[in-house]
Order: C-alpha cells, then sequence, then structure tokens
C-alpha cells in the first residue's frame, strides 16, 4: 500500500496506469501531464513512487526523472517505455531512476517492478 | 473454417522452419558442446512451438516441446551436462515432432508415441544433482580468455574474491540491453568488472541479443549478497554464480576423439555461419502468399510486353514528348523488374540446410563415415524450385551414400581415408542454376549396370557392349532399372533414378551423370532460373524472327563469303584468330525462307562455357528485353531452342538455347 | 462409349460444336472448347511433327496450333476466310485447332450416337473418333480429343 504519482501525457494511458495500481493496492494521489508538472508536483505531494512516461511536451519524462531525483535521491521513479526507446530508458537509468516497465502494462510486470521499489 | 485452415498454414511453415532450426541447433551443439548459444536457439524454437501447438490445441505436440524445455533449460542453466546419449533423445524429439507435423499437414492429428521419449528426457533431469555452484566444473564453456586467468589468479592472491556470473534474462525480456545496463550498473557498484560478455559498448549501443550475460568479477561482496543484488533487477530469470579458485580455469581439454569430429565442423557449417550473420544483420521479412508473387509476376510480364509495344510505336510514330516517357518507364520498369525477380528467388540454402543432418543419420545407419561438404548455398534460385528440389537431391544423396561411398574398411584398403566426401555445390551460369552432387566413392560400375540392365530387359547384351560410358551411365536413369538387391534404404523406401530424372525434367531442367571407376561419381542437374527475364538481340533468320539471349554474345559480325573455310565437314571462320565453327542455322531450324546472300554472311558469335561459335543469320533487327515463355507442355523439346517469347506487335518468336546449340 | 457419353451428357447436356473439314462435319463436346478464334500470325516450331503449325499468341497465353486435316489424315489445304482455331482444353493442356469452318452447336441425344465406322485395317484415324451422330440429315463425326491430343512420347535414343 503505497502512494503514487502518474506521469503520462496522454489521459487514456493515466487511466490505465491508475486502474492497474489501484488493482494492486496503491493509492493514486496526483496525476501530471508532462514532466514540468510531474516535478511541481512531486514536490507539493511526495509521493512514495512515480511511474513516468517519457514522451512529453514541456519536459520529457528522463529530464523530469533527473530534476526529481537529483532533488530527492530517496525518490523512485519507474519509466514506462515503448519498445523502441530503450537508449532513452538508459539514460533515464542513468540519471536515477529505479526502474522500467515497457508497454503495453501487463499487471504482473508492474507488480514486479514495484516489488523491487517499495 | 477458412480461418483455423490459414492458422493451420501458418502453423506449419513456421513449425517447420523451428524444426529446421532445431536440427541445425542440434548438430551445431553436438559439435560444440561448450556453446550455450546454440541451446539458447533450440529453446527458443522448442518454446514457440510449444506454444502455436498449445493455441491450435495439439496436446501431445505441446507437451512433447514442453518437456524438451526443460531439459534445454537445465542445459543452460549447467545443471546438466550434455552427453551423446542426451543428444540422441533430443533429436529423435525433432523427428517425432516432424512427424506430428506432417502428419498435421494431412489433415491428420498430432498423435505419435512420446512416452518412451518422455521418459527418457525426465531420467536426465532427475539423475543431475541440484546445482552446486563451484563444485561442478564445466569444461570448455568458460567465455574468457588466457589474460583475463591471469588477473583472475592475481586478484585471487590479493585476496578478492572472483566471480564467473552469469545472468539470464527472462525469454520474454524486451528491452535486453536496458536490463544488462542495469545488472552492469549494479555490479559496478559492489566491485569491478573484468570482463562481460557482451561488453558494456555493445550494451549501450543496444546490441545485446541474446538472454545471456557473462561478467567475471571481482568483489569483496559474498555469493549470496551478489545474488541479491543482481536479482534485484526487474526481467530476470536466473543467476549462476561460479566462485573462482586457482585450479578451476584450466585449458579446454580436447581428445583426439573430440578433434576428429570437430574437423568435421569446418566443412558441415559454412552456409550456416552465413545465415548467423544474416540473422544477426537483422533481416526482416514479411511471409507472402506464394499465388500474389505469381501473379505479380504474369501482371509484370503483360507490362513488359506492352512497354515494348510502347516503345514501338514511339519510335514508329516519332512523338518526341512520348520518347521521353518511354524511357523513363523503360528505366522504372527495369528496376520492379529486378526488384521482382528478386522477390521470388530464396537461397538455395534453404534446400541444403536439411541435409547435414540427413546425412549424419544416414551414414550413421549405414555404418559408413562422410563428410558433408556444401559450396555455393548463397546461389538463389526461384522459390517454386525450392520446394521441389529437396525430394530429388535427397534421393541422390541416399545414392550416394547407399551405393557410391564404401565403408570405412573398404575405404581404407583402397589406400583412401576412412571418411569420405560428399560435395553439394550450387552455382549459377548464364540462365541456370547448376548443383552438383558428387561423391569420392567407388563410381559407377559398368559391368554391374550392364549386368542389371540385360536383367531387367532394358537392353540387350550386345546393344550394351556398343555403349559408350556415358550411354551406360544413362541406363540408370530408366524406370525398371533398380538396384534392389542392394538397397539398404533407411526409410525402406525404393530409391529410384528414374523418378529423380523425371521431377528434374518436369521442372525443366537436366541431370547427367559421370562417374570415375574407383574415384567417384557426380550428378549434375542443370535447373532454369524459371522466370526470365532476358536482355536478348533480335535476328531474322529467312522472314522468322529470333531472340538470342545477349548474355551468351560475344560480337556481330559480317563475314565475306571467301573468307570461310572448311574443316572437318563444317564451315569456320577465323575470329580474333581463333577458328571457330559456324552453325547453319536454316539448317537446324529447317527454315525455308531462308535466301543466302553470295557476297556475304551476317554471324552471331556465340558463347557458352568454353565453346565459341558462329551462327549464321540473315540481318539484326536491334535489341529488347524479352520475357521468356515456356512452349508449352503439349511440344516436346525442339533443339536448339528455350522457349518463346511475345513482341511488340503480338507476334511470337522464338528464343534461341545457345546451350544446347553448342554443345 | 456410351457409358462416357452418358456422363458428358450428364455435365453437359451433350451440346457439340460442329465443324467442317472438307465436306464433312466433326463434332467437339461443348465443354472441351474453351473458345473460337480466327487465325492470327502462327510462329513457327522446327523439330515437330508436320501437323503442328507451331504457336500463336492467344491474350497473353502461348498455344500450340495443329492442322486438324492433318491429324486426320487428310490432305492439307490452303487457309481461306472462313477458316477457325478452336482452342480445345484438356487437363489444364490447351491447344488450337486449325478448322475449314465452325458451323453451330447442336443438341444430341445419346440414343443416336453410334460407334465409328471401321476404316481399312492399318488406318489409325479412326481412332481419333468417338462416335457418328446423326442430327436430321448430317452426319456428324464425333472427335475423341484424348486421342487427336495424344503425343508421341520421345523415344530416348540409347
Amino acid at each position: 500500500m503505497a502512494t503514487a504519482l502518474i506521469v503520462d501525457d496522454a489521459a487514456f494511458m493515466r487511466m490505465i496506469i491508475k486502474g492497474i495500481l489501484t488493482k494492486l493496492g496503491h493509492q493514486v494521489i496526483g496525476e501530471a501531464k508532462n514532466g514540468l508538472e510531474a516535478v511541481n508536483m512531486y514536490a507539493e505531494l511526495r509521493p512514495d513512487f512515480v511511474t513516468m512516461d517519457i514522451t512529453m511536451p514541456e519536459m520529457d519524462g528522463i529530464k523530469a526523472a533527473q530534476e526529481i531525483c537529483s532533488q530527492n535521491p530517496q525518490a523512485k521513479v519507474i519509466m514506462c517505455s515503448a519498445m523502441g526507446q530503450q537508449q532513452m530508458v538508459m539514460d533515464a537509468i542513468r540519471a536515477g531512476a529505479k526502474d522500467f516497465v515497457v508497454k503495453p502494462f501487463n499487471e504482473e510486470r508492474v507488480k514486479e517492478a514495484l516489488k523491487r521499489v517499495i | 473454417m477458412e480461418d483455423i485452415q490459414k492458422y493451420l498454414d501458418l502453423f506449419i511453415d513456421e513449425t517447420k522452419e523451428h524444426l529446421q532450426e532445431m536440427n541445425k541447433g542440434l548438430l551445431q551443439l553436438e559439435h560444440t558442446p561448450h556453446e550455450f548459444k546454440f541451446v539458447e536457439i533450440i529453446f527458443r524454437s522448442a518454446h514457440t512451438i510449444k506454444g502455436m501447438a498449445a493455441t491450435l490445441a495439439f496436446e501431445k505436440m505441446a507437451s512433447l516441446t514442453h518437456e524438451m524445455e526443460s531439459v534445454l533449460d537445465a542445459l543452460r542453466n549447467h545443471s546438466i551436462v550434455s552427453t551423446s546419449e542426451l543428444m540422441s533423445v533430443l533429436f529423435r524429439c525433432v523427428d517425432t515432432l516432424e512427424r506430428m507435423l506432417s502428419s498435421i499437414a494431412q489433415g491428420g492429428t498430432d498423435e505419435q508415441p512420446t512416452a518412451a521419449l518422455v521418459e527418457a528426457l525426465h531420467s536426465f533431469i532427475v539423475d543431475a544433482s541440484s546445482v552446486s555452484i563451484g563444485e561442478k566444473e564445466k569444461e570448455g564453456d568458460f567465455p574468457f580468455q588466457e589474460l583475463d586467468q591471469s588477473i583472475v589468479q592475481e586478484a585471487i592472491r590479493e585476496g578478492r574474491d572472483c566471480y564467473w556470473i552469469t545472468v539470464f534474462l527472462r525469454e520474454d525480456c524486451v528491452l535486453r540491453s536496458a536490463r544488462a545496463f542495469m545488472v552492469f550498473q549494479r555490479l559496478e557498484n559492489e566491485g569491478e568488472i573484468i570482463k562481460s560478455v557482451p561488453d558494456i559498448e555493445k550494451i549501450e549501443q543496444e546490441q545485446v541479443e541474446g538472454t545471456t550475460l557473462s561478467f567475471l568479477f571481482l568483489s569483496t561482496k559474498t555469493q549470496d549478497e551478489l545474488r541479491q543484488l543482481i536479482e534485484w533487477v526487474s526481467e530476470i530469470d536466473s543467476v549462476v554464480i561460479k566462485k573462482m579458485t586457482l585450479s578451476t580455469h584450466e585449458e579446454n581439454r580436447m581428445s583426439n576423439n573430440e578433434n576428429e569430429v570437430y574437423q568435421q565442423k569446418q566443412i558441415v557449417h559454412p552456409s550456416l555461419d552465413n545465415k548467423e550473420k544474416g540473422k544477426v544483420a537483422g533481416r526482416k521479412t514479411i511471409r507472402v502468399d506464394q499465388a500474389r508473387l505469381d501473379a505479380l509476376m504474369n501482371t509484370f510480364s503483360e507490362l513488359i510486353i506492352e512497354r515494348g509495344r510502347l516503345e514501338q510505336i514511339s519510335t514508329d510514330g516519332n512523338y518526341q514528348e512520348l520518347q521521353g516517357t518511354t524511357e523513363r518507364i523503360a528505366r522504372i520498369t527495369s528496376d520492379l523488374q529486378v526488384l521482382i525477380l528478386n522477390m521470388r528467388m530464396v537461397p538455395i540454402e534453404q534446400v541444403f540446410s536439411r541435409f547435414p543432418r540427413v546425412v549424419r543419420d544416414l551414414s550413421n545407419g549405414l555404418g559408413k563415415q562422410v563428410h558433408l561438404q556444401i559450396e555455393g548455398s548463397e546461389t538463389e534460385l526461384d522459390r517454386s524450385l525450392v520446394d521441389e528440389l529437396g525430394d530429388p537431391l535427397i534421393h541422390l544423396i541416399r545414392n550416394a551414400l547407399d551405393h557410391g561411398i564404401e565403408s570405412p574398411t573398404q575405404r581404407l584398403n583402397q589406400g583412401k581415408p576412412a571418411f569420405g566426401v560428399l560435395t553439394l555445390r550450387a552455382f549459377q551460369n548464364g540462365n541456370h542454376v547448376f548443383i552438383e552432387v558428387k561423391d569420392d566413392g567407388h563410381g559407377i560400375q559398368r559391368e554391374k549396370i550392364i549386368r542389371k540392365a540385360v536383367e531387367t530387359g532394358i537392353v540387350v547384351l550386345d546393344q550394351a557392349e556398343k555403349m559408350n560410358d556415358q550411354q551406360i551411365y544413362s541406363l540408370l536413369f530408366h524406370a525398371g532399372f533398380s538396384t534392389a538387391d542392394t538397397i539398404t534404404d533407411v526409410s525402406g523406401r525404393g530409391v529410384g533414378m528414374d523418378v529423380v530424372k523425371t521431377k528434374v525434367e518436369q521442372l525443366g531442367g537436366k541431370i547427367s551423370i559421370d562417374s570415375s571407376p574407383g574415384k567417384g561419381t557426380t550428378f549434375l542437374l542443370e535447373l532454369p532460373l524459371s522466370l526470365s527475364i532476358l536482355p536478348a538481340m533480335m535476328v531474322e533468320i529467312g522472314i522468322e524472327k529470333y531472340a538470342i539471349p545477349i548474355n551468351a554474345i560475344v560480337e556481330t559480325a559480317v563475314y565475306k563469303r571467301v573468307t570461310i573455310q572448311h574443316a572437318h565437314q563444317t564451315d569456320v571462320i577465323d575470329f580474333r584468330g581463333r577458328i571457330i565453327p559456324l552453325i547453319p542455322s536454316y539448317q537446324v531450324f529447317n527454315i525455308l525462307s531462308w535466301e543466302a546472300d553470295p557476297e556475304e554472311v551476317a554471324v552471331v558469335i556465340l558463347r557458352y562455357g568454353e565453346k565459341t561459335a558462329g551462327l549464321i543469320v540473315s540481318r539484326f533487327t536491334g535489341q529488347q528485353e524479352v520475357v521468356l515463355k515456356t512452349l508449352g507442355s503439349y511440344l516436346p523439346q525442339v533443339f536448339g531452342i528455350s522457349g518463346c517469347t511475345i513482341l511488340g506487335d503480338g507476334n511470337v518468336a522464338l528464343v534461341i538455347d545457345v546451350a544446347t546449340l553448342l554443345a | 462409349m456410351i457409358q462416357e457419353l452418358e456422363k458428358k451428357k450428364m455435365t453437359n447436356s451433350g451440346q457439340i460444336v460442329v465443324l467442317r473439314l472438307g465436306q464433312e462435319e466433326y463434332g467437339i463436346g461443348i465443354d472441351q472448347v474453351k473458345s473460337i478464334e480466327r487465325i492470327g500470325k502462327i510462329t513457327r516450331v522446327p523439330g515437330v511433327d508436320s501437323y503442328v503449325k507451331g504457336v500463336m499468341n492467344l491474350r497473353g497465353v502461348i498455344t500450340p496450333v495443329i492442322d486438324l486435316r492433318l491429324r486426320l489424315g487428310l490432305t492439307e489445304s490452303p487457309f481461306t476466310e472462313n477458316n477457325r482455331i478452336i482452342i480445345v482444353s484438356r487437363d489444364l493442356l490447351e491447344v488450337g485447332l486449325i478448322v475449314d469452318e465452325t458451323n453451330d452447336v447442336l443438341d444430341i441425344s445419346t440414343g443416336t450416337i453410334e460407334p465409328p465406322p471401321k476404316g481399312k485395317e492399318d488406318d489409325t484415324h479412326t481412332d481419333y473418333l468417338s462416335g457418328i451422330t446423326k442430327v436430321e440429315s448430317r452426319l456428324i463425326c464425333l472427335l475423341e480429343l484424348e486421342e487427336i491430343l495424344h503425343t508421341k512420347e520421345v523415344k530416348e535414343v540409347i
């Protein structure tokens, strides 16, 4: 049972992730639609973990992850990537993200990633 | 109902491919048991087949592959060792799967006896004691070099622990490089990575392909701590950690026996290496219904014909604007032509790939020792031929192994090496693909053939005695000629040479034999590149139009009649210092409208292989691309004619077959 | 043979295409006739039997053409406006038959089919007939396509 911040520019995706997280017994306390919002909301809400999409307007997921992790070394950011974004995932890990899950989401995978992280 | 058939077709196709992969992988594994990448390949194929079979409710197939998976998994986890017994069982499993598939393809079920195999598979896993890492020494599968070994020795002397860590990612892990990166990162934080396979550059450049990562790692952490560290990363299937001691890294020891077997590796798999490279290059493919390709080709042929007509109209009518467009259309269709022709061409490797297995099984069954040499497997030929060539070639291979190559003892007695050599060579020449099946066995015994032929009533004795060697060899192709008394056919089927010949001719090809008693026999198949759009030179002989493939033409020339000499009952001319024969085309083709010019004679200098000759024509009428069409099965083979083509004006012109003309 | 014709009757209700060679009329089952064409350019092919005139381009398909008169042992006759080529089809094989004229399509009932007349002993040309039928006052010889299209196998010279 942990609190989560969901970051994705597509409302549909946010809905899907929210559904999965809720099913796994976690509480979604905030939804951001770009990296900038994510950084601000993280500071405000201090969630236990963050799910971060990569391609977003204003500020992309890697930048946001970097921001959040450098300001909060204990932050637990999980990247949500698509198949062709391997390099970006590696960049995000370097920047401090803890793990990644590949879309399309699968409850099992998300569960596994969260197990490590929380 | 239709849908299921489509799925079934795809299932059959894909499973066939995977079974081939498995065979290939098993063969490779057999030769190099320490190369675990082959286990990966076999595992993946078994896994895929299992999934497909389960989806279509082929329970027996699914469960057999499942059992295989368990054993393969244990192999790659190093919890069991590969033995020749294990390999045998795995081979038999693949055979059973092939039989199941064959039955399914014919509308049947996947019912095949599997109990014994499953039991055997189980026994391998039960036997193996649980992994005691560090105690079970794996000879030869240590992927690290001498240099690393000395670093390891140094570190150990300094009191650091050296580990050899193998991480297996989950099969379905998609971003493997990213996971590898995470593992690498975590390890780096806790010690020193001396070597990693794949190395960090490959990881960072997203070139991780397999699911196995290996690290030679120095650290003060304990094995358990390291395990926890690594297993923290998601999508990891298993981790094997071995602590290195000074005695564990010895050189690969190979007994002499193994060396001999491994020698075979060099010769057997050059083609397989190419395919591996192809895989690395990541060639993407898409399945296309063959009927669609046929339709595409037919439509394209019509386009070529119309293009020819367009060009004619354009020149005749002298429409300038049209000429520009016509030229461009010509260029575009040429490009299209190359593309389409290539689409149907596949490397003959597809046919050859199952042969190593066939040779292995057959030679084992017959107690013979045979090296299979494959050359030119990248030679391409039309898809339709590929499907049909498998059987005739296997017949020829069986024949070579059964009757050609002698037993090791017999060979040694003759001063030959115990291992016989069977060579399969494919190459392209002009408009044909040639496939040679050659053995270094005892050749064709003339007397034996004559005896058999007389016995079965194909010839009479004095007829036979008058025949030359070539004619005797051709008797082998006669229906009714069967060397039944010497057949030890492993599969129990009759090996009829007449069947082979019929098949080859059906494909529009020819087959010939040559032999040298005591030295060996060579079968040569000549097949057409079935789709042919040829650049050709058009000529007229009399009033008849003929097309000559440009690649057989050296030059065209006009000779003064007085320069024609006579030698050996043939007219000859001097061509660049060489005396070459003149072919009286009007005689060869019975052209009644031929009128000889008193002063001059127009000649097309042709070349095929080593032979050069001049073909007499009336006039040269230009060059164009022609679509080679067959004359059809109603007409017999016409000497000197390979087919015909439809000209721009809608009329038909015959296409000259230079090969037979010059032979 | 009667059974064969019965079978044909079931599939095509016994219709035949009637053609003329010289003074006589012949018939081919309509199910075996693909089309009827005018004579176009025929390209001679060397080294074939004399009754094979060559090949022609029929809408992109290379079709062999034979002179039916020669095939049946009649004398050759120069072509006129009336000649036609009947494209027959048998087991995926398509061949064109040059005839003097094509007349009509007739319905024949099995009842009036008689076995073909026996010619002289060495005359094999009656093999090409499958029967004779009479329609009103016309006598029509029914052609046995199988025999007509039967190609002699080239004997292998050993």
